[in-house]
Order: structure tokens, then C-alpha cells, then sequence
């Protein structure tokens, strides 16, 4: 979806229409969430310090954001999708992966599904799209981002040679402004550069991501779309009012985090192994702090690891103050993990070397 | 070289070593064969360093000399041959020509006079045994032997010399032990342990079901060499202790029941079928007045049980097992004529020994597994 939270906004108060309309927090330490194009066109963007976007563009419209109006939406946009295909795999409230090779209307060119998506959303919502249409995952995900808003871009299997050897890396999934200034040093920004490296000089240089760059930049994505795909963490993170000092307010933060994470894991089916502690100094430099048991995690182990990881934080760190607290879980066990543990196979000894030996 | 040999003699000689050279490797050496003329035949080497392995076959000598080919592709041409019999004939630059039938190819061979130099030693353990009862050694022992490489001492047949000419044949691995105890017909001057690797002991197998007669046993810390009239073969050895398992074998256990073995044996395959040879399947076997009950996880895949009329007369007792390997352990007593097979129980959680009355020798231990059902 184009702007979406802001598109919503819009829509749902017309006379907002044609003003550049900013979606977020209210406070100045707050952040963008969304932009309408309008607000985009003074520099504002997603992400930004809500007080630099105001400076950008005094006069925006700030209006805080109406998370269950978005999900709303996001129900009824996925209802359009699946009268096309039960294939969908959703990147976020506003974004999915459709695999329409073989479509419920038995459209035979997935460009035509794609005008008959953007048609359905625009006359049942009200709202614009833009859609990416190509032969893998991520050749569809860059081709979405072409022709932003109300766009639909092709990525035919013929063209994509030339389409990857002209663009930019910093385009491709995994590469942020870290890895782009690292390409950059090695003389890449283009992806005809890209192509005459060798698989083994780009692992050597990046790592497994160097494997997986040489993959992309020759269109190779060999993921499948996934529906249903299980959730691979459950996150909570407060930003506070002020810079906080470590200290009781901040175990209180804390405290009240676990409760939350507690309360949001309680609609998952099976337990996390991996609790991860996050702390964003002011600065913005952030810290997280991961810690895996060999079991999924109960409340009170989710308690004691997230306050011990914040002593190991705050000890390494004195004096400084924090800016944000998040914890997240992950490393949900899988459903086969559990059948095995009912049965136990014993053993004739337990340790290797245990044993009495000639 | 020039030499004419049968189809079927050649056949059956490199299908002893297929395993052996077939290794993937990149020494070319490794995977080929060694063909040499000796006094009204040929010798055939093959090592891939861990198992060596050297044969005399009968085929008619017209030149002498020696040949060094690629053993899986030699196995493959003679295999498709149509003919009875094949010539060999090589030239100066190692370019070997073969016919047979209708049948011509010349292929690329390696120098023979850089192939790795094999030798086979005297060693001062050395004993003859008779090779039926080696490959019930091997039968009877090497379905419990481990596949675990964090315990190595476990991942072969343990051969020990015990006093009175005794020989002890042992596998285990962490579930379940095996172990054969044998009287040779021959005094052994040997002593000491070794332990073969699970491995060398398929080829030994092979080995055994080609030859016919007795085998001359030897071995020191490193290796262990079978030798027959016609076949050389040594592999190297585990270098580990092996554990002391005797306070496992010597138990006494409280309840000795015996039951039918063919019936045993049917109601368990029955629960294999069910559970698809599922490795992890488990299976549990109830003592009640005058019955065994033999019966499976009630799973996605079905359920089953049969019963078995015994002379059990206790308390009901239930202990889980694996059916994979009690399987095994019970197929271990396939040869044995009895028609009774007896298990040792002491408890759920304790080991389960299984003997027969005939093979005073020989026993098999598994552990239970703690059910939940």
C-alpha cells in the first residue's frame, strides 16, 4: 500500500486530501510512522525523529496513529488477495508476498491478477497500491518499490539480467547503510559490479551474505511464498518520555515489559528459547543481549534473564542513560520437538567417559 | 602384460572390492585396482589405507607384468562384458586393452610402479578360527554396535582373548550390548583386546561368504589381518579402551520368562509394519497372569496388540521398548534352534537380557525405554 497509514488517515477524513499528513507519536521524541506523499515531498520520511519532520514541514497534519483502524483495513486487504489465491504471505500490516501461478480465476498472466488487485483495492478501500510482479520473491519485492504509488511494475524473467545489472545495491533485501558503505569500499554500487565478482571472493569479503548477493544479483530466490508462516518472535520495546539513568525506574520499565511480553506470548502455542534484551542509548546506539535455554522460557525465566542481562548492561555502561528497553522472544520450539520428550530412551551408561576401561 | 581371465572369476573379485576403492577420494590410487601376474594367476590389490585387501585369482599368463585401473570402472566394463572370457594386454605408456566377446576398449590405466606399497606382516597374536563362526561373530554382535562418533571405543566389534582360549565377540552402543562368547577348536597363543571397526567388518562379512575353509587371525595394537588361502585382508583398528560392560552382563535378574519365539517375533513385526520401520517407535510388553501382552503407542498411525500365553505369575509389570531394537535383538537368535526365548526382566528401568537355551554363549542386553502411556 502507498503512505498507508496515512492513505487511511485521508480516507477517513477527506478534507485532509492534498495536505502532507504525518502519521505518529504526538510527542517530540516520537517517530514517523508514516508519511503521505505530499509530507514526502518536503524530506519527511519513515522512520525520522518526529521532530526533524516537523522542522522539515511545519505545516503537516500530526495525527497519532489508530493501530485496530489499520488492522482493519489489512483484514479486508487480505480478503481481496485471497480471491485470488490462498498462497499469501504477509510481510506486514500493508504488504504480502501472492504466489499466483496457479489463481482461483485461472488468470494466466500474473500482471492481470495484479491490475485486478489494485482495481479491487482501489474501488472497495479507496486507497492506492503498487504491485511487483516477477518470477521469485525478491525480484517482486523490488519491483513493488519501482513505480511507488499506484504503480505496478513487471519483471519479466528475460529482462531481469539487464534490470539487476543496472541497479543500485543498496536496493537489494539485507543490504542497509552499513553493508552498502562496505560494497562501496570494494568499489560496488552497481549490479554489473556485483557480477563480475566470484562466489568465493564475495564470501570471503562479506561473509554467508556475500553467498547470498551473488545468488540475488543473478535473480536466484529460490523461497517459496509461505501461508501461514509461523511467527519467529514476539516483541514489546518502550521508548521513554525522557532519557532514563539505570536504576529502580528502569527495572520498574522493565518489570512492566515482562509482564507485557507474558501477556502477548499467551497467544502463542509454544514457548521461546531466545530472550532478547534491547537498550538504545541516547545516542541511538543500541545494544541487545540474547540469551538461549535449551527449553522454552516461562515467565519467571523471562524475568530473571531479561534483569540479569540488564545488571550485565548497566554495569558495562555507567552513567549513561537509555532512550528505549524492548525484549523479545524467539526460537519457538517446533510442534515435533514435543512427541519425542514423552518417550524416553534410556541409556546402559551415561557419560562416555563414566566407564571403567581395560 | 597379457593375460586371459573368466568373466565370472574377475566379476566376483572386484565385487570383493568395490567397497574398499570406491571411496571417495581424490588419490587416484585409492580407487582403482592393482592387477599383477603371479606363478598361473593374478593378484589383485586394493587399500584405501584404513582396509587393504589382496586376493590370488586363476587366469592363463601370457605375459607377465602389471596394470593399475580405475576399480569401479573396470567393475563396470566386465559386468557389461558378453563374453566368457577377457584378455588384459598393456602397453609401455600404461594404455591397457581389453576384449571379451565382441567386445574391445582401450582405456587410460595409472603406473603401477608408483601404486602405494602394500605389506602384510606376521604378527605375534595369531590364531586359526574357523570362518562360519567368525561370520556368526560378526552376525550375532554387529547390529548393536555403535554409529555414535562422541563415543568411538563403542563404533566396533570388541574381540577379546580371555583366559582358558576363550574369545569374547562384543558390540554395544548406548542402548543395548551383544555378546558372543566362543570356544576355537585350535589353542590361541594370543592376548589382549582389539576392536574392529563396524565398517571393516561388511567387508570381512564378504570376505568370509567368497572363501571357503579357515582363517588365520592376527593382530597387534594397530591392525587386525584375516588371511585364508586365497585372500589377504587387514584393516586398522580403533585406538580406544573399551568400556568394561561385565558388571552390565553379570546381572541377575529376578524374573526369567520364557516365551515363544517365532510368536515374539511376529506380534513385534506386526507393530514395525504399523509404525512404518519408525525408529523411535516404541512398543510396550505387559506381564499379567499367564500372559504377555505386546502392544504399541495408540498414534496417529493405528494400533495393535497380541497376546501370549506364559508361564508369568506376578505382579503386572509394563516395560517400554524400542521396537527397532528389540527387533534386532530378537532376529540375533534367527539361527538358534530353540523355540523358546528367554528374557531377563528386573524392571521398567532397568536392562532387559535376552538368551536361549541352546546358545549358553551368547546374550543381548537392552535398555527400556521410560513409556508415558
Amino acid at each position: 500500500m502507498d503512505a498507508f497509514f496515512a492513505s487511511v488517515e485521508t480516507k477517513d477524513q477527506p478534507e485532509l486530501l492534498g495536505l502532507p499528513v504525518i502519521v505518529g507519536g504526538i510527542g517530540s521524541r516520537s517517530v514517523v510512522a508514516a508519511a503521505s506523499y505530499e509530507a514526502r515531498a518536503f524530506g519527511v520520511h519513515s522512520a525520522m525523529s518526529m521532530a526533524q519532520a516537523k522542522k522539515l514541514c511545519p505545516q503537516a497534519v500530526v495525527l497519532p496513529p489508530r493501530f485496530e483502524r489499520y488492522k482493519e483495513i489489512s483484514a479486508h486487504l487480505h480478503r481481496i488477495f485471497r480471491k485470488y489465491t490462498d498462497l499469501v504471505e504477509p510481510l506486514s500490516l500493508d504488504e504480502a508476498w501472492l504466489d499466483v501461478t496457479a489463481n482461483k480465476l485461472d488468470i494466466p498472466s500474473a500482471t492481470w491478477v495484479a491490475t485486478h488487485i489494485k482495481w479491487d483495492i482501489q474501488t472497495q478501500l479507496g486507497l492506492t497500491s503498487s504491485a511487483g510482479v516477477s518470477y521469485n520473491k525478491f525480484l517482486a519485492k523490488i519491483a513493488s518499490a519501482m513505480e511507488k504509488p499506484d504503480g505496478l511494475f513487471v519483471i519479466p524473467p528475460e529482462e531481469a539480467a539487464d534490470f539487476l545489472s543496472g541497479v543500485r545495491l543498496k536496493i537489494l533485501p539485507g543490504v542497509g547503510k552499513v553493508m552498502e558503505q562496505k560494497l562501496l569500499a570494494q568499489g560496488l554500487e552497481f549490479g554489473h559490479q556485483l557480477l563480475l565478482r566470484d562466489k568465493a571472493s564475495l564470501v570471503q569479503s562479506f561473509g554467508k551474505f556475500g553467498g547470498q548477493l551473488y545468488d540475488l544479483i543473478r535473480g536466484i530466490d529460490p523461497r517459496p511464498v509461505v501461508a501461514d508462516r509461523e511467527r519467529k518472535s514476539v516483541g514489546i520495546e518502550r521508548t521513554f518520555g525522557t532519557d532514563a539513568p539505570f536504576g529502580p525506574n528502569l527495572e520498574r520499565v522493565l518489570e512492566r515489559l515482562v509482564r507485557g511480553m507474558a501477556q502477548r506470548l499467551k497467544s502463542q502455542p509454544k514457548q521461546g528459547k531466545t530472550l532478547t534484551l534491547k537498550v538504545r542509548f541516547m545516542n541511538f546506539k543500541t545494544l541487545t543481549k540474547s540469551v538461549t535455554r535449551p527449553k522454552g522460557l516461562k515467565e519467571s525465566q523471562i524475568r530473571e534473564l531479561a534483569f540479569a542481562k540488564l545488571a550485565e548492561v548497566a554495569s558495562a555502561h555507567p552513567g549513561e542513560k537509555v532512550r528505549l528497553l524492548g525484549l523479545a522472544v524467539s526460537g519457538f520450539e517446533r510442534e515435533t520437538e514435543k512427541p519425542s520428550k514423552k518417550n524416553q530412551q534410556l541409556e546402559l551408561f551415561e557419560e562416555p567417559n563414566s566407564l571403567d576401561t581395560f | 602384460m597379457k593375460i586371459r581371465v573368466e568373466k565370472q572369476v574377475l566379476q566376483e573379485a572386484l565385487s570383493l572390492i568395490q567397497a574398499i576403492a570406491n571411496k571417495a577420494t581424490s588419490e587416484a590410487y585409492i580407487a582403482s585396482v592393482l592387477i599383477k601376474t603371479k606363478q598361473g594367476g593374478i593378484l589383485l590389490r586394493a587399500t584405501n589405507y584404513e582396509v587393504t585387501f589382496e586376493g590370488g585369482f586363476p587366469a592363463e599368463v601370457l605375459e607377465e607384468g602389471e596394470i593399475c585401473l580405475n576399480s569401479a570402472k573396470l567393475f563396470n566394463l566386465v559386468r557389461n562384458f558378453q563374453g566368457m572370457e577377457i584378455e588384459f594386454h598393456s602397453t609401455g605408456q600404461n594404455w591397457v586393452f581389453l576384449s571379451c566377446g565382441n567386445s574391445k576398449v582401450r582405456l587410460p590405466g595409472l603406473d603401477p610402479e608408483t601404486y602405494p606399497p602394500i605389506e602384510f606382516k606376521e604378527l605375534a597374536n595369531n590364531f586359526a578360527f574357523s570362518g562360519s563362526l567368525l561370520k556368526a561373530a560378526i552376525d550375532r554382535t554387529l547390529f548393536a554396535i555403535g554409529e555414535n562418533e562422541s563415543r568411538k571405543n563403542l563404533m566396533g566389534l570388541n574381540l577379546e582373548i580371555l583366559g582358558n582360549q576363550r574369545l569374547r565377540w562384543m558390540g554395544a552402543d548406548a542402548f543395548r550390548i551383544s555378546q558372543l562368547i566362543t570356544e576355537p577348536d585350535q589353542p590361541v597363543s594370543a592376548k589382549g583386546n582389539v576392536i574392529i571397526p563396524k565398517k571393516s567388518l561388511l567387508e570381512i562379512k564378504r570376505i568370509i561368504d567368497f572363501s571357503t575353509g579357515d582363517f588365520q587371525i592376527s593382530f597387534d595394537e594397530n591392525v587386525f589381518q584375516l588371511f585364508s588361502a586365497q585372500i589377504k585382508f587387514k584393516t586398522r583398528l580403533i585406538e580406544a579402551d573399551y568400556p568394561n560392560l561385565d558388571s552390565l552382563l553379570s546381572q541377575e535378574a529376578p524374573i526369567k520368562l520364557s516365551l515363544p519365539k517365532e510368536e515374539l517375533l511376529h506380534a513385534v513385526r506386526i507393530l514395525n509394519t504399523l509404525t512404518d520401520d519408525d525408529h523411535n517407535a516404541v512398543m510396550k510388553l505387559t506381564l499379567t497372569e499367564g500372559e504377555a501382552l505386546v502392544e504399541s503407542q495408540k498414534l496417529e498411525y493405528g494400533e495393535a496388540n497380541d497376546r501370549i500365553p506364559c508361564e508369568y505369575h506376578g505382579e503386572t509389570l509394563s516395560i517400554g521398548l524400542n521396537i527397532q531394537f528389540f527387533l534386532d535383538a530378537l532376529h540375533a537368535f534367527d539361527s538358534a534352534a530353540d523355540k523358546m526365548v528367554t528374557l531377563h526382566i528386573t524392571g521398567p528401568v532397568a536392562p532387559m537380557a535376552l538368551t536361549t537355551e541352546s546358545w549358553g554363549n551368547y546374550k543381548t542386553i537392552l535398555m527400556p525405554v521410560k513409556i508415558k502411556w
